[in-house]
C-alpha cells in the first residue's frame, strides 16, 4: 500500500514535471497546426469570422495564382543547387580542418565565426559585398579581368548570388562535419593503408561510406531549411527583381500578413509541409541504398 | 509548519485583497490605451494631453517596429478583443482597415464634440473616408507632398539654366540623358533626374500618373483602371527614363552604393534632380546646409498640353488617428484623436519639436499638420527662425501645394496596387519583360481579381450592393 502511494506520487510529480512542457506543446505548437488546417478549408482575414469554403483555396493555389509557381520554382532551385554545394564546401572545409596542422583551433573558429552572425545582419553586409559597383566580390572578378554579373539586380543572377552567400555560412555544418569525422576509427584508416589504398580511395572507400549518416542529416536538414528559406529575401530584395528571389514563404507572408488571407496563406504552408514531408519521404526511401550504418 | 503555511497564506490573501481595492479605487480614473509612435517630442505631447485631462489615464504604448510588424499586432490585438482605444494607422490603410471591419466608424462624434472637416485639409479629410460605406474611420493628422528638387551646381557644370526646370517630359527626358553621368568602365556615376521610387525618388509614380490626367481606380475603388492609356503611357515613359540612367540594373547597382544623412545622393551629387518628399528641407538643412539647390513642382502635363497653362499636381501621404473596434473607451478615445489632431495638440507637438530640435542642436522645419489653422501658426514660427532662404522659399510652397494634391485610391486593395504598381508590374516593365501596356493589363487582372473577392465578401456580410 506505502509502496503504491509512493508510486502515486512519483506519477503526479512525473506529469506535472513535464506539464509545461506538453503545455507550451499544445498549445503553441499543436494547436496552431491544427487551426491552420481547419484555416485552409476557409475564407479567413483575422479579424471576420472565418468561411468554409471547401477545397477552394488548394483550387486557387493550383489553377489561380502563378506566382506561386514562380515562387515554388526559386525556392527549388535555391534547393537542388544550393544544398549540394553547401555540403561538397562544408565537407571538404571539414576534410582540411580536420588535418592535424598548427593553429587548427584558430582556423575552425574562423570558418565557423560567419555562422554566429545573425541573418539580418548578415544580410545588411552581403548587400555590399554583392554590389556590383563598389562590391568586395566583383572587385576580386576584376582583378583576374572578369566583369562581375549584376548579382541582386539582376533577375538571372539573383538567386546564385542568395546560394553564394549561403555558403559564407557553412561553418555549421563544417562542424557537424567534423564530428563525424572524428568518430571514424582509425583502425580502418590503418587497414586500408597497409592494403595498399591511396588517400583519394581512402577517403571513397573509408572516409565516405562512415560519414554517410551525417551527410545523410546535412542534407535532410539543409533541404527543410531551404525550403523555408525568407530573410534574405525579406531584407535584401523584397522579392525582386523580377520575382526572382520571390520564395515560397516570402509569397506565403505577403498574402497572410499583407493581404489578410490568412486561409490562403494557412493552405499553402500545408501544400509545404506535404512538399517537405514528400521530399523527406524519398530521402528516407533512398537512404539504405547509400548510406552506411555501422550496427548494420 | 503547518501553522506558518495558513498565516502565509492568509497573508497572501489580504495582500490581494488590498492590492484589488487600490486596483478598484484607480479604476475611478478612466483609462486610455494609446498605441502611438515613442520618442521626446511625442511623449512631450502625450504629457500635454494628460495634463489637460486630469480625469483620464492616459495608458501610452510605443508602437515598434515596421509599417508590417505594427499590422500584425493591431490586427491580432482586434482578432483578439482586446483592443487598444486608439491607434495611429497609415491613412492610406484606413480604408483596408475599415473594410475588415478592425475600426469605429466616427461620423456621430462629430457634431457632439464640434468636429467639422472645414477645419481639416480636405484631401486629408477624405482619404479617412471608407468610399464603399462612406464613413469617416480616423482623424488625419499629418501630411507631406512631393516635389522637384535640382542641384544648381550641376546644372551649371553641364551648362544648363540652374534657375529654371523644364516642364515637358521630352524635356526632361533629354535634361536626364544631359545629366546623367557614367564611369568609363559604364558603371553610373551620377542619375540625372530620378523619377523612379527607389532609385532615388519618392512617390514619383503615382504624382506622375496624376500629372498625366492618369486615374488608378474608380471614383468608389470598385474598379482598378491601371490599365488606362494614361497610366500606360507614364509607364512608359518612366521605363524610357530609367533607360535613360542606364537601365534598371545599373541604376539599381549605382543605388546600393548610396549612404544615407550627410552622404545621402541627393547631397552628395549623385542624383542631379528628383521628384521627392518635403522632408528632405529639413535634411538638407540638418546635413548639408551649404547645398545650391532649385525647387519646382510637378505639373499637370495633361492641361498643359492642352491649354499650355501650369497647374501644380503633387502627392500626400500621412497618418492619422482611429479607434479599433471594440475600444473600451471610445469616448475618450474620440477626445483624444480630436485633442492631437486639433490646434491644441499639434501647437504641444511643434512646440516639443522646436525644443528638442534646439537641445540637439538641429535646425527645425515644419512638418505639414491636417489642421489648416495649426499650418498658418507653424509657418509663423518657422519665420522666426529661418534656415536659409531656399530652404525657406522650399517649406513655404510645400505648404502652398496642398490644394492641389491627390491622395492614393482608398481601397481594401490598396496594398496590392502599391505592389504592383511600385514592384511587380512596373519591375516587369523596366526589365523590359513586358510592355508597359502588357505589365499593366497583367496588373490590373489581379488587383481586379482582389477586388471583386474583397467587394462579394463585403456586400454578403453588409447586406449593401456596390455594384
Amino acid at each position: 500500500m506505502v509502496k503504491f502511494r509512493r508510486n502515486k506520487e512519483e506519477i503526479i510529480t512525473a506529469y506535472l514535471c513535464v506539464l509545461p512542457w506538453s503545455l507550451g506543446l499544445s498549445i503553441f505548437i499543436i494547436g496552431p497546426i491544427i487551426a491552420s488546417l481547419t484555416f485552409s478549408f476557409m475564407d479567413y482575414s483575422v479579424v471576420l469570422p472565418p468561411k468554409f469554403i471547401g477545397l477552394a483555396n488548394y483550387r486557387k493555389m493550383l489553377f489561380g495564382d502563378p506566382l506561386l509557381w514562380k515562387s515554388l520554382y526559386n525556392t527549388l532551385y535555391m534547393t537542388v543547387i544550393g544544398v549540394p554545394l553547401n555540403i561538397v564546401l562544408s565537407l571538404s572545409v571539414a576534410l582540411l580542418l580536420n588535418q592535424k596542422v598548427k593553429g587548427e583551433a584558430f582556423f575552425r573558429t574562423i570558418f565557423y565565426l560567419p555562422s554566429v552572425v545573425p541573418q539580418v545582419a548578415m544580410s545588411l553586409l552581403w548587400m555590399w559585398i554583392l554590389n556590383p559597383q563598389v562590391g568586395l566580390v566583383n572587385y576580386i572578378l576584376s582583378l583576374f579581368g572578369i566583369k562581375g554579373p549584376m548579382w541582386l539586380a539582376s533577375e538571372q543572377w539573383a538567386k546564385p548570388a542568395f546560394i553564394l552567400m549561403g555558403l559564407w555560412g557553412i561553418g555549421g555544418n563544417m562542424v557537424i562535419f567534423l564530428a563525424g569525422l572524428q568518430n571514424v576509427p582509425q583502425h580502418l584508416y590503418d587497414a586500408a593503408t597497409v592494403d595498399g589504398a591511396n588517400i583519394w580511395q581512402r577517403f571513397r572507400y573509408v572516409t565516405l561510406p562512415m560519414l554517410s549518416p551525417t551527410i545523410f542529416f546535412v542534407l535532410v536538414m539543409g533541404i527543410i531549411g531551404t525550403l523555408q528559406i525568407f530573410t534574405q529575401a525579406y531584407i535584401m530584395t523584397a522579392g525582386g527583381p523580377m520575382d526572382a528571389t520571390l520564395f515560397y514563404v516570402y509569397h506565403l507572408f505577403n498574402k497572410a500578413f499583407r493581404d489578410f488571407h490568412m486561409g490562403y496563406a494557412s493552405a499553402m504552408a500545408w501544400f509545404l509541409f506535404i512538399i517537405i514531408f514528400a521530399a523527406t519521404m524519398l530521402n528516407l526511401k533512398l537512404a539504405p541504398k547509400w548510406v552506411y550504418y555501422e550496427t548494420e | 509548519m503547518r501553522e506558518y503555511l495558513k498565516l502565509l497564506t492568509v497573508g497572501m490573501l489580504c495582500i490581494i485583497l488590498l492590492a484589488s481595492q487600490v486596483i478598484v479605487s484607480s479604476a475611478a480614473k478612466r483609462t486610455l490605451e494609446v498605441w502611438a509612435p515613442g520618442g521626446k517630442v511625442w511623449e512631450d505631447t502625450y504629457q500635454e494631453f494628460q495634463k489637460t485631462h486630469p480625469d483620464i489615464e492616459l495608458k501610452f504604448v510605443p508602437l515598434t517596429g515596421g509599417f508590417d510588424e505594427r499590422k500584425q499586432k493591431l490586427l491580432s490585438a482586434v482578432a483578439g478583443g482586446v483592443p487598444p482605444d486608439v491607434m495611429w494607422v497609415d491613412r492610406f490603410e484606413v480604408s483596408q482597415w475599415a473594410a475588415f471591419d478592425t475600426l469605429t466608424p466616427i461620423n456621430k462624434y462629430l457634431p457632439k464634440y464640434k468636429v467639422s472637416s472645414s477645419q481639416y485639409i480636405k484631401q486629408t479629410w477624405d482619404e479617412a473616408i471608407f468610399p464603399w460605406d462612406n464613413q469617416l474611420y480616423a482623424l488625419p493628422w499629418q501630411t507631406d507632398d512631393r516635389l522637384i528638387f535640382w542641384n544648381k551646381d550641376i546644372f551649371k557644370e553641364v551648362g544648363l539654366n540652374p534657375d529654371k526646370f523644364p516642364v515637358t517630359w521630352e524635356e526632361q527626358l533629354e535634361l536626364n540623358k544631359k545629366l546623367t553621368k557614367f564611369d568609363d568602365k559604364g558603371n553610373v556615376t551620377r542619375i540625372g533626374f530620378a523619377v523612379v521610387e527607389g532609385l532615388g525618388a519618392n512617390g514619383g509614380e503615382w504624382v506622375l500618373g496624376w500629372a498625366n490626367g492618369g486615374e488608378y481606380m474608380t471614383a468608389r475603388s470598385t474598379k482598378a483602371t491601371l490599365n488606362s492609356p494614361k497610366l500606360v503611357e507614364t509607364l512608359d515613359w518612366l521605363v524610357k527614363m530609367t533607360d535613360a540612367s542606364g537601365g534598371v540594373e545599373k541604376a539599381a547597382a549605382f543605388q546600393g552604393t548610396w549612404g544615407s544623412e550627410v552622404q545621402a545622393p541627393f547631397f552628395v551629387g549623385k542624383i542631379a534632380a528628383m521628384i521627392n518628399g518635403n522632408w528632405t528641407f529639413e535634411s538638407i538643412a540638418r546635413y548639408a546646409p551649404s547645398l545650391n539647390f532649385g525647387i519646382a513642382p510637378i505639373y499637370r502635363r495633361d492641361i498643359y498640353k492642352k491649354e499650355g497653362k501650369l497647374v501644380p499636381i503633387t502627392f500626400s501621404g500621412g497618418h492619422a488617428f482611429a479607434i479599433p473596434k471594440g475600444a473600451k473607451n471610445p469616448d475618450d478615445a474620440f477626445e483624444f484623436i480630436k485633442w492631437i489632431t486639433g490646434i491644441e495638440g499639434t501647437r504641444a507637438y511643434r512646440k516639443a519639436s522646436i525644443e528638442f530640435s534646439k537641445s540637439m542642436n538641429r535646425p527645425w522645419a515644419p512638418i505639414i499638420f491636417a489642421y489648416q489653422s495649426s499650418n498658418k501658426e507653424s509657418l509663423e514660427a518657422f519665420a522666426e527662425q529661418p534656415v536659409s532662404q531656399a530652404i525657406n522659399a522650399g517649406v513655404k510652397l510645400a505648404f502652398d501645394l496642398m490644394p492641389y494634391t491627390r491622395f492614393r485610391d482608398r481601397s481594401p486593395a490598396a496594398l496590392l496596387m502599391q505592389r504592383e504598381f511600385l514592384g511587380h508590374a512596373r519591375d516587369e516593365a523596366l526589365y523590359h519583360k513586358k510592355t508597359p501596356k502588357q505589365a499593366l493589363d497583367d496588373a490590373t487582372k489581379t488587383i481586379q481579381a482582389e477586388l471583386d473577392r474583397l467587394i462579394d465578401e463585403w456586400e454578403q456580410r453588409t447586406g449593401k450592393k456596390l455594384r
